[in-house]
């Protein structure tokens, strides 16, 4: 077969993992007894479309759609440990599941996706060990092994042939919770008995979804076989190669995301009367900006996080250059611009993404706004209005022009005023900002009043919000709690606060620079600790 | 560890090679419904249970219509249900009781009628709701358990849940709904002939392999997320199931009828635009109810916070029940009452949609128990006492419709377990602390 034999070279030289040795696959048998599962974390919709992408190739077309992701304190990451499938959410699993198997077989995929002739001895055997050790992100046991040749064979038995046979044998890898989880496993210290530490394979996933939020690639999965990730050296060397790798961009993309919650942007509906420009591919464009800002300041320029509160620079592109009110010369592309100093925009807060994301269908939003930054860059909360209060605007209220005036009714009853004091001087700073994000000076025929007040401090305008986040301590103290918990998964850090103080001074020493929080966290033994209440003694 | 034995894989391994043929299966429990009848032709008609949501409950003054029993009248907000007053029956006055829990806007009151529970937390589903505990009694032998459709446009706006976090989420899209339920797997009742798709036995043989997965996962497990897997399990076995059911030769169905492949259509939160994709998401729904692919239906028209709106308008139903004034002439806020009169007669059409498909001697509405049900009664002060209710249809002769019955403060749970008890579910008491019940509503039952 030399056709295939070229396949199966360049595989190799494609960096495509190839079936782990079978001494992996028995000592990982011998040792199956002593482990336990301490947690299981759904796969995202974004990580499952990574994790495909990355172990058949970007090639390879999902058909299906999914369960909606969970979010809780704040982030899906932490919603993704709780929640579980549901009868329609498998139903789907197992549509995309048989999709992608049948394109790993089809006739114009084999060549791409097999490295041997499914009608050869031991082929399928090989095709299953090949792709089942990157779905299950290990070597699969011995008798997960045979499973699958046993589905394989009883489709043969049922009159399909070899690819039907291997198709359904991948498929019923694709939907096992092994894939469709990310399961964490602690087995004891070999020096230590009594101690318990997460096995190889479950530190390359964490590691690798953290920070590519997708699956461990082959070198990473050969140095957790060599026993790498134990020693401080081996782990770094890692660290830094997926820091490095052009993988780690649309990895921190998912938590710029999960952080800013915009997959709420497929709830937001705006009125068309009111906001025509307001179309979903400037919706879409309005998240990218905010994503591509982000990546380029934290991870391209590694420049310190509180300078994004203040950044003027933004790139644009034609659908935003209408909500923006800027020229932009390339039709169908993204380009540099910067706002004048004298401008009436800066920082991430003045972006239309989250002008949007936090205003009404047919109005802005100057509580949704201040609950929304409190939230997110301070992570503070703040608890919901009393069920029964009255929310009616009095005639009076009701009329007047503008926001400002309209909310005085908050001021106005101190059981109002003990949260909104939190919110409204915030977002009214930002009001010179319509619900689309578009700049305006009047509201209702009226001039806007721009002035607020955060924590104490008078601010002027939105700048003056921005300058005011860039100088928060608050700030880059939330950006670490909530990186954290990411990473972990976790609902809060009651557990880790030392080590939180610690990242905290770190990302401070460093200048607050993103890279080197990424860092520090992934080379923590924080991160790969075994969660408090599954310690060693079961 | 594999099991081996006599299984319907082996009886049927060879059997089939795509020819038609009727097999000799041995008698599943799956293709009985709850109450043991069939589904053959002249034997009673299958049972079916539906919930209908709107967001923002109602204004109690223009909608609790005064006299009880079966000489109500109808009120402003109920006028677009005139033709139906006969076939459905309202309830007022019940309560979800929170106990000195918070009133979690929004959620306790929705929370509270489908587990009998006051959430904690908002969206805390302790147990699962009243759909998911009766399609486990009577879905289990239709290729879906339950189906369910959001019109406003969000599959995330779904109330059937096993847990806080396992939601069945909504359908949202006619196009998708029909690919789902008449596309791929979808096995005309009607054809004649039957022909066992042999790819659905090859399906089999992964089930088996994931199911032994996590019997292995189990033995590895801590206590915490052993729910969690058991939650994926119950979906593996309902996948099981369906297969089960899709190598049956289907019953034929007099109501069967086959809609054409509906047009993509765009989906958003104008009140418009909703209630055409309600109509389109319903009309499909009936038929994938009258074909037998599910006996359980959830429709959410609008979801709790009720953010459909007007064209043109700064404001959505949600903002307008908070922010618009009582207008002091009429005593109601007109605009936000405009939602309310919409979703009354939205409802009007979802059950003329039942009602079209012929079935029996009836309609498919006669054979249904539908619960229109919505989170608050009057949604300004997210008020959880005197819910609106509506029960429509007969569920097959053994629901008395056409009344007013007045809950007098009663916990709302006493509808859910009403509901559940007359769906077949064996269940005698149900809710928690001072909505725990055993009552029954006796005025609905036949």
């Amino acid at each position: 077969m030399p056709v295939l034999h070229r396949v199966k070279r360049s595989l190799i030289l494609l960096g495509v993992c190839l079936p782990l040795s079978q001494t992996a696959l028995s000592s990982v048998e011998a040792s199956a007894d002593n482990q336990r599962v301490v947690g299981m974390k759904r796969l995202t919709e974004s990580q499952y479309r990574n994790s495909v992408a990355d172990i058949f190739g970007h090639s390879i077309e999902l058909y299906g759609r999914f369960e909606p992701d969970y979010r809780q304190a704040r982030l899906l990451a932490v919603g993704s440990a709780v929640t579980s499938v549901s009868p329609s959410g498998y139903e789907q699993y197992d549509i995309m599941a048989r999709g992608i198997a049948k394109q790993v077989v089809a006739e114009e995929g084999r060549e791409q996706f097999l490295s041997c002739d499914p009608l050869a001895d031991a082929c399928i055997d090989e095709v299953i060990q090949h792709y089942g050790s990157q779905l299950f992100r290990r070597p699969l046991s011995r008798a997960e092994q045979d499973q699958r040749v046993a589905v394989a064979e009883e489709v043969m038995a049922k009159g399909g042939d070899h690819y039907q046979a291997l198709e359904y044998a991948l498929a019923s890898l694709l939907v096992s919770p092994e894939f469709l989880f990310r399961v964490e496993r602690v087995e004891p210290v070999p020096e230590h008995p009594d101690e318990a530490r997460l096995t190889a394979w479950s530190r390359a996933s964490r590691l690798s979804y953290f920070l590519w939020n997708s699956t461990p690639d082959a070198e990473l999965l050969a140095a957790a076989e060599r026993g790498d990730l134990y020693t401080r050296q081996g782990l770094e060397a890692q660290v830094h190669r997926l820091l490095e790798s052009p993988r780690l961009e649309p990895g921190m993309r998912a938590f710029f995301a999960d952080m800013l919650r915009f997959d709420t942007f497929d709830e937001l509906s705006k009125d068309a009367a009111l906001y025509p420009v307001f179309t979903a591919e400037v919706a879409e464009a309005m998240q990218e900006q905010t994503l591509l800002t982000m990546n380029e300041h934290l991870l391209q320029e590694n420049a310190s996080y509180r300078e994004l509160f203040t950044r003027r620079a933004m790139p644009m592109n034609r659908a935003l250059g209408m909500v923006y009110a800027v020229p932009v010369q390339s039709s169908d592309d993204w380009e540099p611009y910067e706002f004048a100093e004298e401008g009436n925009r800066a920082g991430l807060l003045s972006q239309a993404s989250l002008l949007s994301l936090r205003a009404h269908a047919g109005s802005s939003s100057p509580t949704l706004r201040g609950l929304y930054l409190r939230e997110t860059f301070l992570c503070q909360t703040i608890p919901p209005p009393p069920a029964d209060v009255d929310f009616t605007l009095d005639e009076a209220f009701a009329k007047l022009p503008t926001a400002r005036e309209r909310l005085l009714r908050h001021r106005k009853e101190s059981t109002c005023a003990a949260c909104h004091h939190l919110m409204d001087p915030i977002g009214l700073t930002l009001e010179q900002f319509d619900g689309v994000g578009m700049f305006r000076t009047r509201e209702n025929g009226a001039l806007i009043d721009t002035r607020g007040e955060l924590d104490g401090r008078q601010l002027g305008d939105a700048k003056a919000l921005g300058q005011a986040l860039s100088e928060h301590d608050g700030v880059p103290a939330c950006l670490v709690d909530t990186l954290l918990r990411y990473a972990l998964s976790a609902p809060d850090l009651r557990h880790q606060r030392r080590a939180l103080d610690s990242l905290q001074q770190a990302f401070s020493d460093s200048g607050y620079r993103f890279r080197d929080l990424l860092w520090q966290i992934a080379t923590s033994e924080t991160f790969y600790a075994v969660p408090e209440s599954q310690g060693a003694s079961s | 560890m594999k099991v081996k034995g006599l299984t319907r894989r082996t009886l049927l391994r060879g059997v089939l090679q795509g020819s038609a043929i009727s097999v000799g299966l041995p008698i599943l429990d799956v293709f009985l419904n709850g109450n043991g009848t069939a589904l053959a032709s002249g034997a009673p008609l299958p049972l079916r249970f539906g919930t209908w949501f709107w967001g923002c409950g109602m204004t109690p003054e223009r909608w609790n219509p005064q006299a009880e029993g079966a000489k109500w009248a109808l009120t402003p907000e109920l006028a677009a249900l005139e033709r139906h007053r006969r076939e459905l029956s309202i309830l007022s006055g019940f309560n979800v009781h929170l106990d000195g829990r918070p009133n979690q806007v929004h959620s306790s009151g929705v929370v509270g009628t489908l587990t009998g529970n006051a959430p904690m937390v908002p969206d805390e589903y302790v147990t699962p709701t009243l759909d998911v505990l009766i399609a486990d009694a009577i879905g289990t032998g239709t290729r879906f358990r339950s189906l369910e459709i959001a019109a406003s446009g969000d599959p995330r706006h779904s109330y059937s849940r096993r847990s806080s976090s396992v939601v069945n989420a909504a359908e949202v899209s006619p196009l998708a709904l029909y690919q789902r339920v008449f596309g791929e797997g979808f096995q005309d009742p009607n054809a004649g002939e039957f022909r066992p798709d042999p790819a659905l036995m090859m399906r089999q043989s992964v089930l088996s392999a994931v199911k032994e997965d996590r019997q292995r996962l189990m033995q590895q497990l801590g206590s915490g997320d052993r729910a969690r897997l058991d939650q994926y399990f119950t979906a593996v076995r309902q996948a099981e199931q369906q297969l089960d059911i899709m190598l049956q030769e289907p019953e034929p169905l007099a109501a069967c009828v086959l809609p054409d492949q509906p047009q993509e259509v765009a989906t958003g939160t104008e009140i418009d635009q909703v209630a055409r994709n309600h109509t389109l998401l319903a009309q499909l729904m009936a038929l994938a109810v009258a074909c037998d692919q599910t006996r359980v239906f959830n429709v959410v028209f609008s979801p709790g916070a009720s953010n459909l709106r007007r064209a043109g308008s700064s404001a959505n139903h949600h903002q307008l029940t908070h922010e618009e004034s009582v207008d002091p002439a009429l005593g109601y806020q007109p605009e936000a009452t405009y939602f309310v009169e919409r979703s009354m007669l939205a409802f009007g059409e979802f059950l003329d949609i039942l009602k079209s498909v012929p079935e029996g001697d009836g309609t498919l509405l006669d054979n249904c128990a539908v619960l229109a049900h919505s989170e608050t009664s009057l949604a300004k002060t997210h008020d959880v006492s005197g819910l609106p209710l509506m029960l429509a249809g007969r569920a097959g002769g053994r629901l008395r419709s056409g009344q007013h019955i007045k809950g007098r403060g009663d916990p709302v749970s006493r509808v859910g377990l009403t509901l559940q008890q007359l769906m077949g579910v064996p269940v005698s008491r149900w809710g928690t602390r001072s909505m725990e019940t055993d009552r029954a509503l006796t005025e609905v039952l036949v």
